[in-house]
């Protein structure tokens, strides 16, 4: 049984980090109701534990117990999902070679999964056009008649996007030198 | 130190992914190569985001919803320390319609010995009428579920609730009526009340339209004995009770199917809403304003309706409704 001065710090340390959990769980998870879920099995486990709740030992303890959770949860997605291939695919990664960094082939997947995330981060126009030319290999012409642009403006898109990436890329090679 | 690692989950949680996208990013997070550089970027990640220092002003009314419900469910599995089982009510319910099937084999076979739990539950967007092996009328809201014995034997009546109800209780001076529920317990002998106490509200409610009711809450330790038209409403969080003099119209809107909001927050509207109707809400709860609105509306009046009407009203909102989701977005 614990006492009211028990309640009252737990209440503390709920009100200070219940929602960095829940945020943290919910950007990852992509769900607030699932981040939700996990966030409260997390406090809830957190009231047994009071030797735990003291200062910077609460806050270690709550990282490791929602960065596992979150894990976890992304396991059994994995399974569930039912992937056969464990490469990312960007679907022709050869097309992308001209963003290869020779001396980073150790990080080739990392570099793929980059260039995905970052080109669907990118306006919609722009990353259709972009695809087309690198992944289904239509001209810049073809592109421009099915997307009724002028040739000119397809060109612009990507060289937007290959300038994008290219910084993107340049910044995180860069900074991983050190 | 920034890397590829970090630019990666930085840009993955920046905004909405696709889903192929998301599967590639979770088997890349979960693969065990630089599974070491990997967590450091969900280290630099959580460290990026912020802790609420200031208490109380900074807390949103999600954060005490949420305390709620952790302290509810810490309190259930105390009350059950030698089974473990009951941790959510919803996983309790299910075990009392598990208990019930069993009790019924078992019943047909061999002799009756304790009263046998029914449970009867309202859908959302439903409403439900049923009378009790007394004679007790009962109309319950949306998603509320009522637990009662098939026969009612002992010295009380009693039944548990969980969510809202109106009880008109078949009058027997000598078996005391008694609706329990979460933080509240409610005794009559012949009367007719209205009890709301949904889970993960803020507050419950038990409203006497007529004869009288003895309601007993924060750990059934205060009690209170209420005259007709007397409502009594007791806050979880703060542990306060009030006594009001609703409009009784207003509290039994819901019987007729009205909808009706008395200077009420957006976000409170929405949980409202999204009992009434078979739509899932999607929104931030922190992007809605605290300002509180005034509506009613008319039975049967459709979802579309009535979020046209409450985002010209609040002016700081849009909704887009797709499939059977509710989307909602702050200007």
């Amino acid at each position: 049984m614990r006492t009211e001065s028990d309640k009252t710090r737990f209440e503390e340390i709920f009100i200070q980090y219940f929602s960095k959990v829940r945020s943290f769980a919910a950007i990852l998870l992509k769900s607030e109701q699932e981040a939700e879920d996990v966030a409260q099995d997390i406090f809830v486990k957190l009231w047994e534990e009071p030797e735990l709740w003291e200062g910077s030992l609460a806050k270690n303890y709550l990282y490791t117990m929602v960065k596992n959770s979150i894990l976890n949860r992304i396991k059994r997605k994995n399974i569930e999902s039912n992937y056969i291939n464990h490469q990312i695919n960007l679907q022709s990664s050869d097309e992308l070679a001209e963003f290869e960094d020779p001396l980073n082939e150790m990080y080739r997947e990392e570099l793929h999964l980059l260039l995905k995330v970052a080109l669907e981060q990118m306006p919609d126009k722009r990353r259709e056009v972009f695809e087309m030319s690198r992944f289904h290999h239509l001209s810049n012409q073809e592109i421009a008649e099915k997307l009724d642009l002028s040739v000119r403006t397809v060109e612009q898109h990507i060289y937007l996007v290959l300038k994008d990436l290219k910084k993107l890329i340049l910044i995180a090679i860069f900074l991983m030198k050190f | 130190m920034e890397n590829y690692f970090n630019r990666i989950v930085e840009l993955f949680v920046k905004s909405d992914v696709s889903p192929s996208l998301q599967a590639d990013f979770y088997r890349w997070l979960a693969d065990e190569k630089f599974s070491r550089k990997k967590e450091e970027a969900l280290y630099n990640l959580w460290e990026k985001m912020t802790e609420n220092r200031d208490t109380e002003s900074d807390t949103s009314v999600d954060t005490w919803r949420s305390l709620a419900k952790v302290n509810k469910r810490i309190r259930e599995s105390q009350g059950n320390a030698h089974r473990k089982l009951l941790r959510f009510w919803q996983i309790s319910a299910a075990c009392l319609i598990i208990a019930f099937i069993s009790t019924l084999y078992f019943t047909h076979t061999t002799k009756r010995e304790a009263a046998d739990l029914i449970e009867q539950y309202v859908p959302i967007a439903g409403m439900g009428h049923l009378t009790l092996p007394d004679g007790t009328e009962v109309q319950m809201n949306s998603t509320a579920t009522l637990l009662y014995p098939e026969q009612f034997s002992g010295k009380n009546r009693s039944v548990y609730l969980i969510g809202e109800a109106n009880f008109k209780v078949a009058r027997n001076e000598k078996m005391p009526f008694i609706v329990k529920s979460n933080d509240f317990q409610v005794t009559a002998l012949g009367t007719e009340f209205n009890l709301r106490a949904y889970p993960g509200d803020s507050t419950l409610s038990a409203t006497l339209l007529s004869g009288s009711v003895e309601v007993k809450f924060n750990n059934l330790t205060s009690a209170q004995i209420l005259k007709p038209n007397e409502q009594l409403t007791y806050n979880i969080f703060t542990k306060t009770e009030s006594i009001h003099h609703p409009d009784i119209s207003e509290v039994t809107a819901w019987q007729r199917g009205e909808l009706i909001f008395k200077s009420t927050s957006l976000g409170e509207i929405i949980t409202v809403l999204e009992r009434r109707y078979p739509y899932s809400f999607v929104y931030a709860l922190s992007s809605l304003k605290e300002d509180k609105y005034t509506f009613r509306f008319k039975e049967n009046t459709s979802l579309t309706e009535v979020m046209d009407i409450i985002v010209r009203v609040s002016g700081s909102i849009k909704y887009r409704i797709e499939d059977d989701k509710c989307y909602i977005t702050s200007i």
